[in-house]
């Protein structure tokens, strides 16, 4: 018989008997006991972890987490998963480094590994803390970000519609289909949760977020004409098609304020429910990653029809994301004009 | 009001209808949570400590047992 003990942490890791594991031998425990403060998007990661009698990993299930379902179904996986059975609190636990991240999921994968290696330290060393940090991931990734962004602004200020279409056909090329990252109430609820995922792993997620939000606060809707990659897929169907219907100056107003309507909403949902994930109704996974629900691609489907007929409906009806961004660029524009 | 104002406020409001019905299904995968039922606990392959041993020493390092579960 063996025996595994869920427990929780009545005095706090590092008050535990100093330099004395808290539990070993064929014990398991729960991660959000022990490292409830490291997080994903979505919050922390709920995983069962089993340990060995050295105290390393033996065997880990996620339990439960708030990740972006169209993103996170990898971190589930015994692909992953099995990665880190064997590792103990010396290893690094670095994603790209010794753990293979899930496609499109760096933000979770990371919260993965973090939450694992904080979870074993706190229990196999308490009162240690780690000196090694994540390294800052200075990857290809991050140049590119920062060069698309840079190209992106030079089109700004130089408002040459052939390099802005330029800039938004690699937004859309880049920043959807290979990496899927966009401004979404999801990733913005995240934010007003102050649910940030680790700096160092993610800082090309950062970089493209953060300039979106404060290059439209300083310069105005930098971030729905230059950079987002959906808004750049519904003008090239509407440039392909040609064939724009009318519609009366009054509806189309009427129309424009469903997207603030759902703003409110939707932040409403989000801080009295403390989870960013429930808003994600967005289209913009469903395309770029080729996943969602019946409900998601139908909404995909009926708003690219729509893009045929109209420029950018999405963006200018329906993006909650979007009117924040609206409100952001109107904030800017009115400090800016007090100085 | 033209034919187009009305098939666009009536696609206008099919959208809304799926936004909210993709809205109460996240929400209702939440709450209440999900839980991963049958998990299987991960295994030990030998016994490897008593329960009262182990009582005794989460007690010491001033942790409480919240579970515990036998498994083969």
């Amino acid at each position: 018989m063996a025996v595994a003990v869920n427990v929780h942490i009545r005095k706090g890791p590092g008050e535990a008997a100093p330099g004395q594991p808290i539990l070993r031998e064929g014990n398991s425990f729960n991660t959000k006991d022990i490292a409830p403060d490291v997080k994903g998007l979505g919050g922390p990661i709920e995983m069962l972890v089993g340990l060995d009698k050295e105290g390393n990993i033996e065997d880990v299930e996620v339990l439960s987490h708030n990740e972006t379902s169209q993103y996170a179904a990898g971190i589930s996986e015994p692909e992953f998963l099995d990665q880190f059975k064997g590792k103990g609190s010396e290893d690094d636990f670095i994603v790209g480094e010794d753990i293979d991240g899930v496609t499109h999921a760096t933000i979770s994968s990371s919260a993965v590994a973090m939450t694992l290696k904080t979870s074993l330290e706190r229990i196999n060393r308490p009162g240690h803390v780690s000196k090694k940090k994540a390294p800052f991931n200075l990857n290809l990734d991050f140049y590119l970000t920062v060069l698309i962004i840079t190209f992106l602004l030079m089109a700004f200020y130089l408002k040459a519609n052939w390099l802005r279409y330029t800039g938004l056909f690699i937004s859309v090329l880049y920043f959807g289909f290979w990496k899927a990252n966009f401004i979404s109430m999801t990733s913005l609820g995240g934010v007003f949760l102050w649910n940030l995922p680790d700096f160092r792993s993610n800082i090309a997620w950062y970089v493209f977020i953060f300039s979106g939000l404060i290059l439209t606060f300083l310069i105005g809707a930098f971030y729905c004409t230059y950079m987002c990659p959906f808004g750049g897929l519904q003008i090239f169907l509407n440039k392909i098609f040609k064939f724009n219907v009318e519609i009366t100056p009054q509806v189309e107003k009427s129309l424009r304020k469903i997207k603030y309507i759902l703003l409110w909403i939707l932040t409403v949902l989000v801080l009295t429910l403390n989870n960013a994930n429930i808003v994600n109704y967005e289209p913009f996974a469903t395309v770029f990653l080729r996943r969602g629900s019946v409900a998601a691609w139908l909404i995909l489907a009926i708003v690219l029809i729509l893009s045929l007929f109209h420029h950018r409906p999405f963006c200018s009806w329906f993006c909650a994301a979007g009117a924040f961004l609206d409100m952001l660029s109107k904030a800017g524009r009115k400090v800016f004009k007090k100085r | 009001m033209k034919t187009s104002d009305r098939l666009f406020i009536f696609v206008a409001a099919v959208l809304v209808f799926l936004f909210a019905f993709t809205v109460f299904q996240n929400t209702s995968k939440v709450y209440p949570p999900p839980r991963i039922k049958n998990v299987n606990l991960p295994k030990v392959p030998e016994p490897k400590a008593e329960i009262p041993e182990i009582l005794t020493r989460l007690e010491e390092a001033g942790l409480e047992p919240r579970e515990a579960r036998y498994y083969e």
